[in-house]
């Protein structure tokens, strides 16, 4: 088409031809006529018809008012005054409204330095001008995607150690957009635990010539620590020395932190799986996949990742509970629906986990009918055990409870309302099934002991303290029970009462055995009294044999000795009335003896009730005689108590050896005087005997007073028997005798009878 | 042998006196034997001889069983007039009495050389004289 225009065309033809493919409008000003020429390309760039006469009035009407305008005739002035040609790019709205852009060149021509014409062209620019117009808005979208991806271009010249760096890396560096950069500016940038990689990358970067992705940190002149990840590419010249690198460098700061937390939150998580021993699965039946949880894997101790298949997974089912498994299982598959249920697994070496087991379809799909199950496994081996030990130390509570026969209690007081373990109602025979409030609780009471109770229910409201306490109750087969009650008092955010809680232990047995136990030891006591007394019999007996028999069997012996000797021939006629004398004192001995053993066995025989009165006077007569030849006067006084229970020949004998030893031991400057006295004191029967006779002096002899053979007196009829014998028989009877006695003034003898 | 000792037996046991006194005789050594009933009698007769040499004991054979005052109370008695005495005087503690208790007693007390147990034969008698007599405390 261009070609065949050529050639049927003029010169003129074609330079027009030429204005027209370019769209150049021509324009001619005469000064002197002022006429305007516009060509038909101006004409049809401004759209105005061919009636339109451009003149100097109507040429800027299509420009704007304003500031174009001004533009446009300063140019023009600027022209005319310097003889410059104007070159100016503007805006215009054509006839029709519609906006060009154009670019509007003028000449102006002077002669005689006076304007003549001004020559110019326009040329329509708009279609150049909206490609720029788009660019930059590429650009600007460019920089602002840049700006959002948080990513900066640069281009590097290492040998003149240039670079041009996109508006957004300054801003990433934290730098005056278009600072002139420098290598020596960006290291400084760079954190210094950063430097030594950074200059290693850049080293290993001209070594190789190629360019590896790397991060490093920069410190910004304001706000935090940046992470940058820069990627380049390496130009090279013929000779292979790098002139030129480019590439974007990206703040994955953001990114580096959202990570780090994602790994974190996933740990956690993990964590958490392990912690709760939860492992979570999915399952498609149709093709036997599993997809596992890596916990699940830990639980059924298969490795991470192994490929799994319902082979491997019922391959550590419990045998016996693979039924178990099955029905579940065949019951989900049939009918859909999925129970939670709990099974057990056996691992290879030989341990048992409780796995619970909870499922649910997460993608029903009727078309392809393919079932994707998913759910979660709990390893609850430890909580059952856990169980298992609080049952079994429940268990033990139960027995322990029973055995010690101890009961807990708690007692609402809002709703009076008794609760009751089962081992309380055991331990008062009540139906377990009982309901129990305060008035059937006290209803169960002895009624002896009723008042206690009630007092101490009372005090436990009124004080908030529980007082210890025993009661005795009534079981329903009549036997009665001894409980103690301890109890704690609960109270409410307010200080109010809301329960008691407490025990019962019933003390029945113990009570009993306390009882028994304090008998029993009331007999020891009795018997190491006893034992005691015995005790010290024997070791008066040990006493008696040593003296009291050793010194005349010794005196037989020597005797014998000098029977035998013939040195003393002449003596045998004296040494036999010696041996007399001796063996007569061995038998009285002998004989003292023997009675008082007998004395102490028959003490119980012939017991009855006396008069002392009656005694007394049987002794008076025994004593006739020497009464009557001492004057001796006896007086008595036997209101208070006149008669006793004892041993007749024991009472007899007492009362004759001890009046007849204050008359035998009587003053010579005194006629004796005897008082007889019978008194009771803290349910003790007193007697006593008092005389003005010589006395004794006891802390001489006190200790002696009552052994055998023991004589205080020059008296020819002291043998030392009377007070041993009457001793004998008041201990016998489980009394006792004393004496108070000052020398030449008399003595008291004092018997406690009983 | 110096037939000049003087023996003293206090005891209220008059065969066991006979005794004592006819096997006492038949030792050359002994000038003369004195016999008390009772430790009250003894120490009177001590008291009266106090500074009378020849009147004084040189062996006492004490019982302790006595009546109105036994032998550990004639004991006590003469620890207080022992200064007082004009002669060193040899005191045995006689006893039938085997009793463990008598005899610790006995043996606390510093003037008493030993304890018999009755009855003493004359072999032991001799012993003691002769043993006394090589001591030189007689």
């Amino acid at each position: 088409m261009v070609e065949k225009h050529i050639e049927n065309s003029s010169l003129l033809e074609l330079l027009e031809y030429t204005n027209q493919l370019g769209k150049i409008g021509v324009f001619k000003f005469d000064a002197l006529t002022e006429d305007i020429y516009w060509n038909d390309i101006m004409r049809e760039i401004h759209e105005v018809d061919d009636n339109f006469t451009p003149t100097i009035q109507n040429i800027f009407c299509f420009t704007e008012a304003g500031a174009t305008n001004d533009k446009l005739k300063r140019g023009h002035l600027d022209t005319l005054k310097h003889d410059t040609p104007l070159k100016i790019e503007h805006e215009i709205t054509t006839a029709r409204g519609n906006k060009r852009f154009v670019q509007c060149t003028t000449q102006p021509t002077f002669s005689n330095g006076k304007l003549t014409n001004i020559l110019g062209t326009v040329f329509d620019i708009t279609e150049r001008k909206l490609s720029e117009r788009e660019l930059l808005q590429r650009n600007k979208q460019l920089n602002f995607a840049e700006e959002i991806a948080q990513i900066g271009y640069w281009e590097w010249d290492p040998i003149n150690d240039k670079f041009i760096w996109s508006d957004n890396l300054y801003k990433i560096f934290g730098l005056e957009v278009g600072i002139e950069m420098s290598l020596e500016l960006l290291v400084s940038r760079v954190h210094p635990d950063d430097k030594e990689h950074v200059q290693q990358v850049t080293m290993d970067l001209f070594e190789t010539k190629k360019f590896k992705k790397f991060t490093y940190r920069i410190i910004p002149p304001k706000g935090a620590i940046k992470t940058l990840e820069v990627l380049g590419q390496v130009e090279c010249d013929d000779s292979g020395n790098i002139v030129k690198l480019i590439g974007v460098t990206q703040d994955i700061t953001h990114r580096i932190a959202t990570e780090h937390e994602l790994t974190q939150k996933n740990q956690n998580l993990l964590l958490a799986e392990n912690i709760a021993k939860i492992g979570f699965w999915q399952w498609i039946p149709e093709k036997d996949e599993f997809i596992w949880s890596e916990n699940l894997y830990r639980i059924f101790e298969y490795e991470i990742g192994t490929k799994m298949s319902m082979e491997l997974f019922s391959a550590r089912f419990h045998p016996e509970d693979l039924e178990k498994i099955n029905q579940n299982v065949n019951k989900f598959m049939e009918k859909g629906v999925f129970e939670k249920y709990s099974y057990r697994i056996l691992l290879p070496n030989g341990t048992i986990k409780v796995l619970e087991v909870l499922g649910q379809y997460i993608t029903p799909n009727e078309k392809n009918k393919q079932q994707i199950l998913s759910g979660v496994i709990q390893d609850i081996t430890d909580r059952v055990d856990r169980e298992q030990e609080l049952r079994n130390k429940n268990k033990l509570l139960n027995m322990a409870s029973q055995i010690a026969k101890m009961g807990y209690w708690t007692w609402k007081i809002e709703e009076d309302k008794h609760i009751w373990s089962d081992n309380l109602y055991t331990i008062l025979e009540l139906d377990p099934n009982t309901k129990l409030n305060s008035e059937i609780v006290l209803s169960l009471v002895h009624p002896d002991d009723k008042k206690t109770c009630e007092d101490a229910m009372k005090s436990g409201i009124a004080t908030k303290k529980f007082p210890k306490f025993r009661h005795r109750r009534i079981c329903k087969n009549g036997a009665i029970k001894t409980l103690e009650l301890s109890a704690e008092v609960i109270l409410n955010k307010n200080g109010d009462i809301v329960e008691f809680i407490g025990t019962t232990l019933d003390i029945t047995d113990i009570i009993k055995n306390e009882i028994e136990l304090l008998k029993a030891n009331n007999n020891l006591k009795e018997s190491k009294m006893k034992l005691t007394a015995r005790n010290k019999q024997l070791a008066e007996f040990n006493h008696i044999t040593s003296h009291n028999l050793r010194s005349p069997v010794s005196n037989l012996n020597a005797l014998l000795g000098m029977f035998k000797d013939p040195t003393y021939e002449d003596l045998k006629e004296e040494l036999f009335q010696k041996f007399e004398i001796v063996i007569d004192h061995l038998t009285l001995t002998l004989d003292t003896l023997v009675e008082s053993l007998k004395v102490k066995h028959e003490a119980n025989k012939s017991i009855q009730k006396l008069s002392f009165d009656e005694t007394l006077n049987k002794t008076k007569e025994i004593l006739a005689a020497e009464i009557i030849q001492t004057n001796a006067i006896i007086k008595c006084n036997f209101t208070d108590v006149p008669k006793i229970v004892y041993n007749k020949i024991y009472l007899e004998s007492i009362f004759l050896n001890l009046i007849g030893n204050a008359i035998k031991y009587k003053s010579k400057d005194r006629v004796p005087e005897i008082e007889i006295e019978s008194k009771e004191t803290n349910g003790k029967v007193h007697l006593s005997f008092k005389d003005n006779g010589i006395g004794i002096d006891l802390k001489q002899h006190g200790d002696k007073l009552f052994g055998l053979n023991k004589v205080f007196h020059r008296h020819p009829d002291a043998k030392g028997i009377g007070l041993f014998l009457t001793k004998a028989q008041v201990e016998a009877m489980g009394g006792t005798i004393s004496a108070q006695s000052e020398v030449n003034v008399g003595s008291t003898f004092t018997v406690t009878l009983n | 042998m110096n037939n000049n000792i003087n023996i003293c037996i206090v005891d209220d046991d008059e065969i066991y006196q006979f005794t004592m006194a006819a096997t006492l005789k038949a030792f050359n050594s002994i000038k003369k034997i004195i016999a008390f009933k009772d430790g009250l009698e003894a120490m009177d007769f001590m008291l009266d001889n106090l500074s009378n040499e020849k009147e004084l004991p040189d062996i006492i054979f004490l019982d302790i069983n006595m009546p109105v005052m036994d032998g550990f109370q004639f004991m006590e008695e003469y620890v207080k007039i022992h200064p007082k005495v004009g002669k060193k005087i040899i005191i045995y503690m006689v006893s039938s009495s085997v009793d463990e208790v008598d005899i610790e007693r006995a043996k606390k007390i510093s003037q008493i050389s030993d304890y018999i147990i009755k009855p003493i034969r004359e072999t032991q008698l001799k012993n003691i004289l002769g043993q006394l007599e090589e001591d030189g405390k007689l």
